[in-house]
């Protein structure tokens, strides 16, 4: 992987592609194509969702929906604050190399949260029309999350109830080629492992690893403008369960899980030059259909149905000599969310 | 201002102030209502029927005073159970209280003086500084076998419900003649659509009329007034464990998508038993499949199935979804019984419940319930389809 960051760090950016013509009327469409959406979900999620078992399709299509529709208004606002749209060098995007701390939360009275820290590797590969991104993330939770008994009574005491740590890997490679204008088609079959190390308050243990595999992502990107892009990749996804501890040891056969996608909408703006180099920045939303990690949106009694919404925010100076440095930050909504914030390198110019 | 806001919480006990939407906050209401003082000062705590302790208190029931000043108690688990009366302070002689969801073949229990379908009214002389009340099923009950009745969400249709509640006495008549008496009914959550008190109370009143006791866990619909805890305050625990016959039952409250943290941190003690069959009963499945009907907190449904499969666990019981479903190829059998009456927008209503019967091997039928008009009438108490659970 090594030699890969260093090449993808060297390596200039590939010719950039035409702007898209008319990006208003591209949003609009987007737009209309989003409000659709949401509506066939909602209206799939009422009338089928709970009888059929049917939820799991339509939450992904109104999850999608709702980013298409909130990403087209979003850029919208967006071209009040700068209207012009052409594609901008060094434009921020996601780097070869980032590491990131997520913030574990504020704890409880005598409870303990526990932040994370991750590495993403992330070089890129040009092969003629295709463009070829593995990435390797690397998670490491730092300590133990402790949760006590919160039982009033005076013998359970708000002793430890469980201790809970974590590591995880994920593995994607996005292949992406242009097939019309300004559509991108895209396959990304990702793999994510969890091992996760739980104490129990009677102190037996279980450590548990958690993998979810999604070998048949596909999607597609549309380019609304020179700085504005929506992109979504779905794919059956299939689980598995392996565990050990006080209670003996085990794995389930692999099974057929839940429906996965990410749909996201990206748009970049322009900043005033610093110290001689580009500065740059990049808004993103983007709804996330998994609950992998522990996370969704629920509202209401719309509990177990959505996965969680996200937002990023990414700065890039762009310096006259060596790669473009990029600092993040990101907000996850939902049950288990929260804020994070991450830095990284890219080469100059590198496309997203 | 993140340093105020974590500064403001890490000081603070989780749930002040409350926010009964959220599991944890539950866990400290199922726990504070199976504890009261009546106006006497004479206090009632729900015991661990195992033991014979009483200097402390478990969330095995509700207590609460009635509009007419009656102290009831309601029993949250099937099978045995105890309380102990503390006479404190108080110069009361005796307490006049009616212990409900017990069921009928439970002998007399101290101070009994009558019996009114599932509530037994009680004179208790408080003759000593603790009295203590403790049921069970006779020892002869299940000697040759047992059954259990399953479903899940109500919602929007309590009369079909009550239809349901109607079959169960069929269903207890064909129990018995089968020498596998009915020992309860698992109701799977969604009681209400809207997490009201008067919902709450309705499905309550509807179970009054059943021919056995209740237990009960909330599902997403029961628990989303921020302020009450009326699931708690109507049917006690959401979370609690207990043996009945040759069975351990784990019920969970994953209400809010997932199960509160220091329930998780209690799976050992809340899962292990000597009792040759270990099931669970969910809201939400903890096997989530393609349906979206999982639980938000994947991790934990997926560390529930991997305890359960540790301890060969025969069965995972939910709702959530309204139909009827089973897989076995997940780490542990699910059947998910969510017909209860809640809408079944697309399909000619599936409604009814899961028998299950139990002697050496464990048999789960689902027994259909029509609904009035419906297009496929079934033969009431035959069931549609029956599994035997390896």
């Amino acid at each position: 992987m090594l030699p890969l960051v260093l090449m993808s760090l060297t390596a200039s950016a590939a010719d950039p592609p035409a702007d898209p013509e008319r990006p208003g009327q591209q949003r609009l469409a987007l737009g209309l194509a989003g409000t659709g959406a949401m509506a066939v979900g909602v209206v799939w999620f009422f009338y089928a969702g709970d009888s059929l078992g049917a939820g799991d399709p339509a939450a992904l299509i109104s999850g999608a929906g709702l980013i298409a529709t909130g990403g087209a208004l979003l850029g919208a606002a967006a071209t009040r604050i700068d209207r012009d749209e052409a594609d901008l060098e060094g434009e921020a995007s996601t780097p070869v190399f980032r590491t990131g701390l997520s913030y574990g939360g504020a704890p409880w009275a005598r409870e303990k949260t526990a932040h994370g820290l991750w590495v993403d590797v992330r070089p890129r590969i040009p092969v003629g029309r295709l463009r070829i991104t593995p990435g390797l993330t690397l998670r490491q939770q730092l300590g133990n999350r402790v949760d006590v008994d919160w039982r009033p009574q005076p013998d359970a005491g708000f002793a430890p109830s469980l201790t809970e740590g974590e590591r995880g890997i994920d593995v994607d490679v996005e292949l992406r080629a242009r097939v019309i204008d300004d559509v991108d088609v895209i396959g990304t079959p990702l793999l994510s492992t969890r091992w996760e190390h739980f104490q129990y308050a009677d102190g037996s243990e279980r450590r548990l690893q958690r993998t979810m595999v999604v070998p048949l992502g596909v999607g597609f990107r549309w380019r609304i403008s020179g700085r504005q892009y929506f992109e979504s990749v779905a794919g059956p996804r299939w689980d598995h369960l392996s565990w050990s501890g006080d209670q003996g040891s085990g794995a389930a056969p692999a099974y057929f899980s839940a429906l996965y996608l990410i749909s996201r909408y990206r748009i970049q703006f322009a900043h005033p030059d610093l110290r001689g180099g580009t500065l740059r920045s990049r808004l993103g939303v983007s709804y996330l259909h998994s609950n992998f990690d522990g996370q969704g949106y629920n509202i209401g009694a719309s509990i177990g149905f959505m996965g969680p919404l996200q937002a990023d925010w990414d700065i890039r100076w762009t310096p006259p000599r060596g790669p473009a440095i990029q600092a993040g930050l990101d907000l996850v909504v939902g049950d288990g969310g929260g804020i994070g914030f991450d830095l990284g390198i890219a080469p100059r110019g590198s496309r997203p | 201002m993140i340093a105020l806001v974590a500064l403001w919480s890490c000081l603070r006990p989780e749930c002040t102030p409350a926010d009964f939407r959220e599991a944890e906050c539950r866990v400290q209401a199922e726990n504070e209502v199976a504890r009261m003082r009546t106006s006497d000062g004479v206090e009632l705590r729900f015991q661990d029927p195992d033991s014979d302790a009483t200097d402390s208190w478990v969330a095995k029931g509700m207590f609460r005073v009635e509009d007419d000043g009656t102290v009831t108690a309601r029993v949250a688990d099937l099978g045995a159970f105890r309380m102990s009366v503390h006479r404190g302070p108080s110069d009361a002689a005796s307490l006049s209280m009616v212990v409900r969801n017990v069921h009928p073949a439970v002998p007399p229990l101290v101070g009994e003086v009558d019996r009114l379908g599932l509530a037994r009214h009680l004179e208790l002389p408080l003759d000593a500084e603790v009295v203590e009340i403790a049921g069970a099923l006779p020892a002869d009950f299940c000697t040759r076998g047992f059954s259990l009745a399953a479903v899940g969400d109500i919602q929007t249709n309590p009369v079909q419900f009550q239809r349901i509640v109607d079959a169960l006495h069929d269903e207890a008549a064909a129990a018995e003649a089968a020498g596998k008496p009915l020992a309860g009914l698992v109701l799977l959550g969604d009681l209400a659509e809207s997490s009201t008190r008067v919902e709450m109370e309705a499905v309550d009143r509807m179970l009054r009329n059943s021919p056995v006791p209740t237990a009960v866990v909330p599902g997403n619909h029961d628990i989303y007034d921020v302020h009450d805890a009326l699931f708690n305050e109507t049917y006690g625990p959401g979370n609690h464990a207990f043996d009945v016959c040759s069975a351990h039952l784990a019920l969970f409250d994953t209400g809010s998508g997932g199960v509160a943290n220091s329930v998780m941190g209690r799976l050992p003690e809340l899962l292990d038993s000597d009792a040759p069959f270990l099931l669970t009963g969910t809201h939400h499945p903890p096997f989530a499949m393609q349906a979206t009907v999982g639980w938000t907190r994947e991790d934990q449904a997926q560390l529930l199935m991997a305890e359960l499969a540790a301890r060969d666990a025969d069965l995972m019981l939910a709702g959530h979804a309204h139909r009827r479903f089973e897989r076995h190829d997940s780490p542990v059998p699910q059947i998910v019984v969510g017909t209860g009456g809640a809408i079944q927008y697309a399909v000619d209503p599936d409604f009814g419940y899961l028998r299950l019967r139990f002697d050496d091997t464990l048999e789960a039928c689902f027994v259909p319930v029509s609904a009035p008009g419906s297009l496929d009438p079934v033969k009431e108490g035959d069931p549609a389809t029956c599994t035997d659970l390896p």
